[in-house]
């Protein structure tokens, strides 16, 4: 597991991403389908990942969608076409990051 | 494996009951838990330790926390939703203070807003007819300044030259005119001669009958809904017939109109209105025709193109081809135009025969008003303040969740605003209920008609947004600066006790200002009351009826002194309070001097007690009076001082008698009297001619003996009527008359009392709110110093002291604007009591001692704490 220090600027880069593969999801979709395709090293907390849905609502990313199971409420959210803009963006930006990175922790060759 | 229904509502209420309180983000950890629950038991794990194991992670961070997170990302909506959940709860908890800060806010708008009706009403003077801004009133020039009267053919004049213009005119008789129908009989003051475009110019709502023609013929008659209901019952009024009596002779007049109701803030007030052309029966030809008798007021209404200087520049050709006078002045016929919506608000015009006002004093109103809603702005800023230790804890916790500073200054910028908005409201209902009160003591006429006009629909949410930036934005930057805790201590802040100080500064002095007028208008009302006047007012009646007896008045005044509690009855023409505005102009040794002059009866200087410097009263065996006058001190001065007794005036004048238009005159000066103030006191006292001039008699003065005054005055009007056909009998005692004369300051005096006590009672609810935060700060010292020894008076002392530096700073600041404007006031007054240090000094004596009041039971309450109580944190 990777320290959450490391991982907090990505949360919405990973949420906008898987978004944009599956199409609507709730919240604890999510969390698992990270879990699984970070094979465990990676876990959304539960505790910032509502503020953070919330906040994509807020900021007009994502669409909620309110479907009742039985007693429960399930809340599917769905990328709108502002979300689906800055998943590209976000990931793009993330992907150079990552090459930057990489190229400036290259471990040198003495 | 699916949850029970049991289960799930056993996870709802548990995170309820842990902090969530938000409904999306609940539904969404509900639904999240109740996942992994069903995870976790499939995994053979049993519900309450799945329960545990699957909010753990949620715990970690805290289920509050994330809740609060939530909502700080709340949309705008929900935001002040929470913000006023918040609020209210504030609001409730500290209700006392809430209370005192919302009702003190609601006083400071009823103020300001009683004040604003009280200007717009007497700005409102004659602008609702529907041409008001197009008519005017013509007016004469005279050396002394505009003068509003006119002569009678000036109209019919200006009709036949200016036929595009509307013109009309009034007459109105200074006595009362006997108007009659079947038993009902009546004096009535309110008679005109209006003509016949009279109500073309002046419209009136709801007017029954055809304004076009209804004082075009002779003998109609115009009245107003009241006199209609006193003479006619509840019978039908117009068309049917009222009589009048003119000169002895009575006439039967048409009603041809009904005016529902008189609008109060007209300069022209009167009940009937007969036209104009029934004076051609009445009145004799050389009075209507004479260009050299003013008594008429003239109106003109242009198109509302025509800029009114044009007609102005025509003036000097027009009275050239009308009048044939090389003497005077074109301008002393026709000089000047006066707005309508001006007349008010002159009262420097001469002979206005309307109640005029000084345009200063609704400014004076309104600005006070505003002082005062400025001193309860104030006071609602120091109570906030003084909250301020409760209301520090919630700011820390919205900051403490990441609230930023912008979220909680717009917080309590909103929760400002809905306190200003309930205090406006409140305010309204106030206004509502005092509005009576108002109107009677400032002898207005106000109604909410006033307020529905266009501008007004942006002034109100004007209002309240500058009150609230006013009133909350300082209180929200401060609660929201970034150390909250620190500031409670103000360490290295004094700029903010310098406001806090400045605030209370502000306050007390405008209160000290308006407590120290009260008292200087106060006194000078004393000292008008209190004036030696030189003659006696007291139990004087007069009766306006000289003219019936003027021929011969020895019988009645016979009949009447019989009865022993009558002591003298005079005739004059001029009354005591009246202006003498009747003027002319005497020749000594070839000099001439304009004096005003009156016409009194041998009788009248013993009926006023007014003494003789020199010389005697007019004799009371017949002689030739036109070979007398007697002169006043200051005519005596005028005319050159000394030896004046036995010197001879000459002059020449207008009566307005029929058979002797003019008069001319020689007569000897047989006695010099005292000055004494005639008129108002606004007035120095004039130089003035008493001559006997029996056609000018218009009052009857009749000194009681004051024993009984029911039965002398029953006993006038039983000689009234038995000589006079059992005509009413109308009388007015001298002392009313002259309470009328100071009625305007009067009001003033009342208002600015009433002013005066509101700010004094806000700003010790000020300084209440403002010592409770002080001392807050100050109870650790307190107990220290106890702990130390310090004795009661050491620690009274400490407390006091800031407080009274700032109220001694803020009364001395006060003491210069108020000797201004307490100087310049009593500048109205020619005669005026001089300005002492007495009002400053009980100011702040009054202030001082109410302060002080108002802090000792916290000083008690301060001083009473255990030091155990509040040292053992530190």
């Amino acid at each position: 597991m990777y320290p959450s220090q490391l991982l907090k600027g990505t949360y919405q880069t990973i949420i906008l991403d898987l978004l944009s593969k599956h199409g609507k999801m709730y919240g604890y979709e999510l969390s698992q389908l990270v879990k699984e395709c970070s094979e465990g090293e990676v876990s959304l907390p539960e505790g910032s990942l509502y503020p953070i849905l919330h906040k994509m609502a807020e900021e007009g990313l994502v669409t909620v969608e309110k479907i009742e199971i039985g007693r429960r409420v399930r809340r599917y959210y769905t990328l709108t076409s502002a979300g689906v803009e800055q998943a590209k963006f976000k990931t793009e930006e993330f992907n150079r990051f990552v090459q930057t990175m990489a190229l400036l922790l290259k471990p040198k060759l003495t | 494996m699916k949850l029970k229904e049991s289960q799930i509502e056993f996870i709802e209420g548990d995170l309820a009951k842990k902090g969530i309180t938000n409904d999306q983000l609940h539904e969404d950890l509900v639904d999240h838990i109740c996942c992994e629950v069903e995870a976790n038991m499939a995994d053979g794990v049993v519900f309450m330790d799945a329960y545990v194991k699957a909010i753990d992670p949620f715990e970690k961070r805290g289920v509050g926390k994330i809740n609060l997170e939530f909502l700080s990302i709340l949309n705008t909506i929900s935001l002040i939703k929470n913000f006023f959940i918040t609020s209210s709860r504030f609001f409730v908890k500290n209700l006392g203070y809430s209370l005192i800060r919302v009702f003190g806010l609601a006083i400071g708008f009823t103020a300001f807003v009683l004040s604003l009706l009280y200007m717009k009403y007497e700005y409102s003077y004659d602008s609702f007819h529907e041409n008001s801004e197009s008519t005017y009133r013509l007016a004469r020039v005279i050396d002394r300044g505009t003068i509003t009267t006119t002569a009678f053919p000036l109209v019919p004049a200006l009709r036949n030259d200016f036929p595009q213009y509307t013109f009309s005119r009034y007459f109105k008789d200074r006595s009362s005119v006997l108007f009659r129908r079947n038993e009902a009989s009546y004096f009535e003051e309110g008679m005109i001669f209006a003509d016949k475009d009279f109500l073309n110019i002046f419209d009136f709502p709801g007017f029954l009958g055809s304004s076009e023609n209804a004082l075009a013929e002779p003998f109609s008659v115009v009245i107003t809904r009241s006199i209609a209901d006193k003479y006619f019952g509840d019978q039908p009024a117009l068309g049917e017939f009222i009589e009048f009596s003119w000169n002895d002779k009575d006439y039967p007049l048409r009603v041809a109109g009904i005016i529902p109701s008189w609008p109060e803030n007209m300069h022209i007030k009167f009940d009937i209105l007969v036209s104009f052309a029934t004076t051609e029966t009445v009145f004799p030809n050389n009075i209507t025709t004479s260009w050299n008798m003013n008594y008429c007021y003239s109106y003109v209404q242009f198109p509302s193109a025509v800029d009114p200087l044009n007609f102005k520049n025509e003036f000097q050709n027009f009275i050239e081809k009308h009048v044939k006078d090389d003497k005077k002045n074109h301008q002393e016929y026709l000089g000047n135009l006066q707005p309508l919506s001006k007349i008010h608000l002159q009262p420097e015009v001469l002979a206005s025969y309307t109640n005029t006002i000084n345009p200063t004093y609704p400014q004076i109103a309104i600005a006070i008003g505003f002082l005062v809603l400025l001193i309860t702005s104030i006071n609602f800023i120091t109570l906030t303040l003084a909250q301020f230790q409760d209301r520090a804890r919630e700011v820390g916790i919205r900051k403490a969740i990441g609230a930023n500073r912008r979220q909680v200054i717009l917080q309590l910028v909103l929760e400002t605003l809905c306190l200003v908005t309930i205090s406006f409201l409140i305010s309204g209902v106030l206004t509502y209920l005092l509005f009576d009160k108002v109107n009677s003591f400032m002898l207005t006429d106000l109604s909410f008609a006033i307020l529905y006009s266009r501008e007004l629909i942006f002034l109100v949410p004007l209002i309240i947004i500058v009150i609230t930036l006013i009133t909350g934005l300082y209180p929200a930057i401060f609660f929201s600066s970034h150390n909250i805790m620190g500031t409670i201590n103000f360490k290295g802040k004094s700029w903010k006790k310098f406001i806090q100080h400045g605030l209370l500064t502000v306050q007390f002095m405008i209160a000290s200002v308006l407590i120290i007028l009260s008292l200087v208008i106060y006194k000078q009302i004393d000292f008008i009351e209190n004036k030696e006047l030189g003659y006696n007012k007291d139990q004087v009646i007069y009766v306006s009826k000289g003219r019936s007896i003027r021929d011969n008045s020895t019988p009645f005044k016979t009949l009447v002194k019989s009865n022993p509690s009558v002591q003298d009855v005079s005739l004059s023409f001029y009354k005591p309070t009246d202006d003498v505005g009747n003027t002319i102009e005497y020749t000594l040794y070839g000099e001439s001097f304009q004096i005003a002059t009156t016409s009194v009866d041998e009788d009248f200087f013993k009926t006023f007690e007014i003494d003789f410097i020199e010389g005697e009263n007019f004799p009371t065996e017949e002689v030739d009076m036109t070979k007398m006058i007697i002169i006043n001190e200051s005519a005596a001065k005028l005319l050159g001082g000394e030896n004046l007794l036995g010197e001879s005036l000459k002059f020449e004048f207008s009566t307005g008698q029929p058979s002797m238009p003019v008069e001319e005159r020689e007569s000897r000066i047989i006695g010099v009297v005292e000055d004494v103030h005639f008129e108002s006191l606004h007035n120095p006292i004039k130089p003035i001619v008493f001559l006997v001039k029996p056609y000018w008699y218009f009052y009857i003065n009749i000194r009681l003996n004051g024993q009984d005054l029911n039965a002398a005055i029953d006993h006038v009007e039983q000689t009234w009527k038995s000589m006079f056909n059992n005509e009413p009998f109308e009388y007015v005692f001298l002392d009313q008359e002259f309470e009328r004369l100071y009625q305007k300051e009067q009001k003033a005096s009342t208002g600015l009392i009433a002013m005066s006590f509101l700010a004094i009672l806000t700003s010790c609810l000020g300084l209440f709110g403002y010592v409770k935060y002080l001392f807050q700060q100050k109870i650790k010292e307190v107990g220290i110093r106890k702990v130390l020894g310090a004795g009661t008076m050491n620690i009274a002392k400490l407390l006091s002291k800031e407080y009274l530096i700032v109220i001694l700073i803020s009364n001395v600041i006060s003491w210069p604007i108020g000797y201004y404007i307490g100087t310049v006031w009593l500048e109205n007054f020619s005669y005026h009591t001089a300005m002492t240090i007495i009002p400053f000094i009980m100011t702040s004596i009054l202030l001082l001692g109410l302060s002080f009041v108002t802090i000792s039971r916290e000083i008690f309450v301060v001083m009473s704490v255990e030091p155990s109580a509040t040292l053992r944190y530190d």
